[in-house]
């Protein structure tokens, strides 16, 4: 299944950096296809076992636990605005590792809640154009570029965007509103 | 007649003294070597520091005191007097010349002068040896027979112990170096009073053999004096040498020298040196003892010599019971130096991954329980129950890896109190208690900072200067006290100052006007204090260079706060504040008890748990907040609603009493699932500042469930009318 | 009449102030500026304390030292002998000669008038 296909590329395109750097790999959201750059990515995993936070904004899937260490997962789906995802067979996480913000040399580990993994693509530098001022279905500034394929178009993710932590500010400003909400 | 009187007489002489010395210096240009001229230089000099030195002229004394080691070295031949060292002593003379002047018009030398004076001793110093300090005489000591026990004086019961004892056995030859004992017995009544006296004379010779030249007189001597041990002994300074002089302090002191033992520095865990430095003997005797131990080592077989505690001892040099406190202070502190020797360096990140993989070993352990527990292998559950033993003591001896003593800590602010007491002019003693109590090395280093400032809040702001205590008739100096106590599986430290207390007055006029309450509000005084907590609060009215620089108590806050503790405040107008900080006793492992809300699992650290019960029957929901429990009322917070979940449908829901810091409140839930032992893990930074979630850990099936923060829960039963949840 | 100290020293402000010092506390003082002259002032009759310079011009305090001890009327006199720092080699000479209490240049008063008093009392 395509789960170990792109696990093995990460593997390969490792050793080859200028590989890698073009490959991406695609997932579906609601039926739309988007992209990642594998660089971020650590691993795929299949859904499972996620325990929810109480008090914190719908696209907080949750957090599970990953060989011991306990890692958030986000509801991408949430973050662009749409429906919950649902849940199904096909439902995977994409651990992604992102520099910590304001911590030296340290790095996060986040997952991201996708309907279903597709392929590892080849979307070289100059056929990654960039992104429409206006007409998508997603916040322009979660989009990194549009990825032409042979006979797509594709979304590259802007992750550090999508999860960057001055933009989300979730818990304080929840903090107070859901016990306001909740208190009234 | 007074000492200016003889001034003139001085000046008149020392020019004198300049005028010869002009005239050698001439001579010696032509004739360097001329052993009279020498003579009379240095003579010159010598004379004009002595004088200059009875008249307290301590700047010539000085001055002429490194001419004279000069010249000294010309009068041994060590140095030659060539043209250069000619001239310079010409300078000096003249600098001597400028300087009488100085005295002549009653003036001090002004800064020109004393310049001149430094260059001159640099120059006269180059031709000094490294040290020029002057050899000390070595002190030579009688051999000591020790054979004439000091027996005969019998000791007044009254104040037997309140007197000195001095046994004296004049040498031979005393008298006819004219010294007379009696002068020194005499004289002691110049430090006291001589009380009793005995004359020894087991020495007398037969008539027919007797010296009346020599002194054959012992005496035993009681004396009542507040001097010190050194200051008895100097007394028979003149006779030391060829007498034998010992003196015993009184058994009054006794208190005393203890008190010093336990000041004398750690590095120093010898015991002569421990007995020196607390007074009970005097570094003469201890020389003296040693030098005596050498010799017999040297003499007889090296095993046979006396040690020195048996030793003082036996010369009746110190009573056996100070002997015996010195021994006990010196194997205190050779243990806790043997301690420390056996420490052994690791790297903290080793301790962390063996951390990490005990905490590894006790989920899957965990995960190994449950599976068993559905077996019916009685083998197979009794070695499973063994490894849950073994792994138990793991856990506990993995943290105890990482628990250190807070006194390092606490022993820094010595340091902070010393050095913000002279800043501020205040006069602080530090009072330090519970030094030895352990805590998880990273709390350790994470209270650092917010005790740092709770200290120099406590005197830069609580601790008035001396002057307004003694207006207020409290002691000049401020009692600073510093402490920590393990109190039901936390830690407690407090900070607590005896100074002017916090103002309530102020704080509420301040936190009105910044709209932190209404205008009306009449909060109780922990609210009030509480208040200070507020980002950006500072109440000091004057920023002083120390604390209130508006970061401050919010940061303290926060940073206990992330430890998983509390902090709360005593005050009261006039008699200080108290700050307590309340902590868990470790950060990575905890017993936990385990609940379950709407399908979610939380774990309630178990030491804040209380007691577990079954919702009576006649407390429905929505219709009070409280229960009675055994005639207290004890307020509830449904967790369920509280963190926005779903309601379950369950029969009968059941109430986790919790405790922390003195508060208590029920926890209302679905099920209570048992106890287990969790790794704490951290939620990571997208979840900082969730209110009532501290933490997370993973349960023996692989799920993660969320720890409960109960003094964050706690604090929100009282802050938020819990009562809204219910309807 | 009280105790009788002669003081031997070059330095007439020296005699002065020690002088001074040790009238003050009652003691009856004679002076002599070196060695032969204070064993020509002492001459038969003997004195409670003496106190002398080691390094004088004519006489030193050592040789002084010596002769006095040797007279009769004043072989238990008690000395003490004013020396410096720098005279540390002249001390084992001194100690030689019998001399046993030392005070180092420069001194106060006070510390002589203490020295004086352990010798032969106030």
């Amino acid at each position: 299944m395509n789960l170990v296909k792109s696990h093995d590329t990460h593997q390969e395109s490792g050793e080859d950096n200028a590989d890698a750097l073009s490959q991406y790999l695609s997932f579906q959201i609601k039926g739309e296809s988007y992209a990642i750059g594998i660089l971020s990515i650590r691993e795929i995993i299949q859904y499972g076992r996620v325990t929810s936070v109480p008090m914190m904004p719908d696209f907080i899937h949750g957090v599970i636990n990953l060989r011991g260490a306990v890692v958030p997962v986000i509801d991408l789906a949430r973050r662009f605005g749409k429906s919950a995802t649902q849940i199904n067979r096909r439902t995977c996480v994409v651990l992604i590792e992102l520099p910590n913000e304001g911590g030296e040399n340290e790095t996060q580990l986040l997952g991201l809640l996708v309907d279903t993994v597709n392929e590892v693509v080849d979307i070289p530098p100059e056929a990654v154009l960039p992104p429409p001022a206006f007409g998508s279905r997603i916040r322009s500034d979660f989009i990194l570029g549009m990825g032409k394929l042979a006979d797509d178009f594709i979304i590259v993710l802007n992750v550090p965007r999508i999860l960057s932590r001055g933009d989300m500010e979730w818990v304080n400003q929840l903090d107070h509103s859901a016990l306001k909400a909740d208190a009234n | 007649m007074s000492l200016s009187d003889a001034l003139p007489t001085f000046l008149a002489e020392a020019r004198g003294l300049l005028e010869a010395m002009e005239t050698a210096l001439g001579v010696l240009d032509g004739n360097p070597n001329d052993t009279g001229a020498i003579n009379s230089l240095f003579r010159a000099a010598h004379t004009i520091k002595g004088s200059a030195g009875l008249f307290g002229l301590d700047h010539i004394v000085d001055f002429t005191h490194e001419m004279e080691s000069v010249l000294d070295r010309v009068r041994d031949g060590a140095l030659s007097l060539n043209s250069s060292r000619i001239e310079l002593m010409l300078l000096c003379r003249d600098h001597i010349d400028r300087l009488l002047e100085v005295v002549e018009i009653g003036s001090e030398p002004d800064e020109a002068l004393l310049t001149q004076g430094e260059e001159l001793t640099a120059r006269l110093r180059q031709d000094l040896p490294a040290s020029a300090a002057s050899p000390s005489d070595p002190i030579h000591w009688a051999p000591v027979t020790g054979d004439d026990p000091v027996r005969n004086l019998g000791s007044d019961p009254t104040e037997g112990d309140t007197l000195w004892h001095l046994s004296l056995r004049f040498g031979r030859d005393v008298l006819r170096h004219g010294m007379d004992p009696l002068s020194f017995i005499h004289y002691l009544n110049t430090l006291g009073e001589v009380r009793q006296v005995y004359t020894v004379t087991d020495a007398l010779p037969p008539a027919e053999e007797m010296d009346p030249e020599s002194c054959y007189l012992g005496f035993e001597i009681r004396l009542h004096s507040e001097a010190d041990k050194q200051c008895i002994e100097d007394v028979f300074d003149f006779v030391r040498e060829e007498s034998q002089i010992r003196i015993l302090p009184p058994g009054a002191h006794f208190p005393q020298f203890l008190a010093l033992m336990q000041a004398v520095p750690e590095d120093n865990h010898r015991l002569g040196e421990i007995l020196v430095g607390c007074g009970a003997i005097t570094e003469r005797e201890l020389e003296h003892m040693l030098d005596a131990q050498a010799r017999q080592k040297s003499d007889a077989s090296p095993t046979s010599a006396p040690r020195l505690g048996e030793a003082l001892v036996q010369e009746e040099r110190i009573q056996p019971e100070l002997v015996g406190a010195a021994l006990r202070r010196q194997q205190e502190v050779r243990r806790r130096q043997a301690q420390e020797s056996r420490l052994l360096r690791v790297r903290a990140d080793k301790l962390d991954s063996l951390i990490d993989l005990v905490g590894e070993l006790v989920i899957a352990g965990a995960g190994l329980q449950a599976q068993v527990q559905g077996q019916g292998d009685t083998a197979l559950h009794e070695s499973a129950q063994e490894i849950a033993r073994l792994v138990d003591g793991i856990r506990d001896g993995a943290m105890n890896l990482r628990l250190v003593e807070i006194g390092e800590t606490f022993s820094r602010f010595g340091r902070v109190v010393r050095d913000v007491s002279r800043e501020t002019g205040k006069d602080i003693a530090l009072r330090i208690e519970g030094a030895e109590t352990e805590l998880d090395k990273t709390v350790v280093e994470r209270l650092a900072d917010p005790l740092t400032h709770l200290v120099r809040n406590a005197i830069d702001h609580g601790i008035e200067s001396p002057e307004i205590r003694q207006a207020r008739s409290k002691p000049s100096q401020g009692q600073l006290h510093l402490g920590a106590r393990h109190e039901a599986g936390s830690v407690v430290i407090e900070i607590m100052d005896d100074g002017g207390g916090l103002d309530r007055e102020r704080i509420l006029a301040k936190a009105k006007e910044r709209g932190l309450l209404p205008s009306d509000a009449e909060p109780d005084d922990a609210e009030v204090w509480n208040l200070i907590f507020e980002p950006g609060f500072s109440t000091a009215q004057s920023v002083s260079n120390l604390s209130g620089r508006g970061v401050g108590m919010d940061v303290v806050k926060q940073a206990i706060d992330a430890l998983r503790g509390g902090i709360e405040i005593e005050s009261s107008p006039g008699q200080g504040s108290t700050f307590r900080i309340r902590l868990p006793l470790s950060l990575a492992i905890i017993d936990g008890f385990r609940v379950s809300v709407s399908g979610n699992e939380y774990v309630v650290p178990l030491d804040m748990v209380l007691e577990c019960m079954e919702m009576p029957r006649d407390l429905t929901e929505g219709e009070t907040p409280h229960l009675n429990l055994r005639g207290d009322v004890l307020p509830l917070l449904p967790l369920g609603a509280f963190f926005g979940l779903p309601k379950a449908s369950v029969t009968r829901r059941n109430i986790v009493v919790v405790q922390w810091g003195g508060r208590s409140a029920g926890l209302l839930v679905d099920e209570l699932q048992g106890q287990l032992q969790a790794v704490i893990k951290p939620l990571g930074p997208l979840f900082k500042g969730l209110p009532g979630i501290s933490g997370s850990t993973i349960l023996g099936s692989g799920e993660v469930a969320l720890v409960l923060d109960v003094p964050g829960l706690l604090e929100r039963v009282v802050s938020v009318d819990s009562a809204s949840y219910l309807q | 009449m009280g105790k009788s100290v002669l003081i031997v020293d070059d330095s007439a402000s020296v005699r002065q102030v020690v002088g001074m010092t040790l009238r003050g506390a009652g003691y009856t003082v004679l002076e002599a500026s070196d060695g032969r002259d204070a064993l020509g002032k002492l001459g038969d009759s003997r004195v409670n304390l003496v106190i002398s310079d080691v390094n004088m011009p004519g006489m030193d305090g050592i040789s002084f030292l010596k002769e006095m001890k040797a007279r009769p009327a004043n072989k238990f006199t008690p000395v003490i002998m004013l020396t410096t720092e720098s005279g540390d080699s002249r001390k084992q000479a001194g100690k030689e000669a019998g001399a046993r209490a030392w005070i180092v240049k420069p001194f106060q008063p006070a510390q002589l008038l203490e020295a004086v008093s352990k010798l032969v009392g106030p």
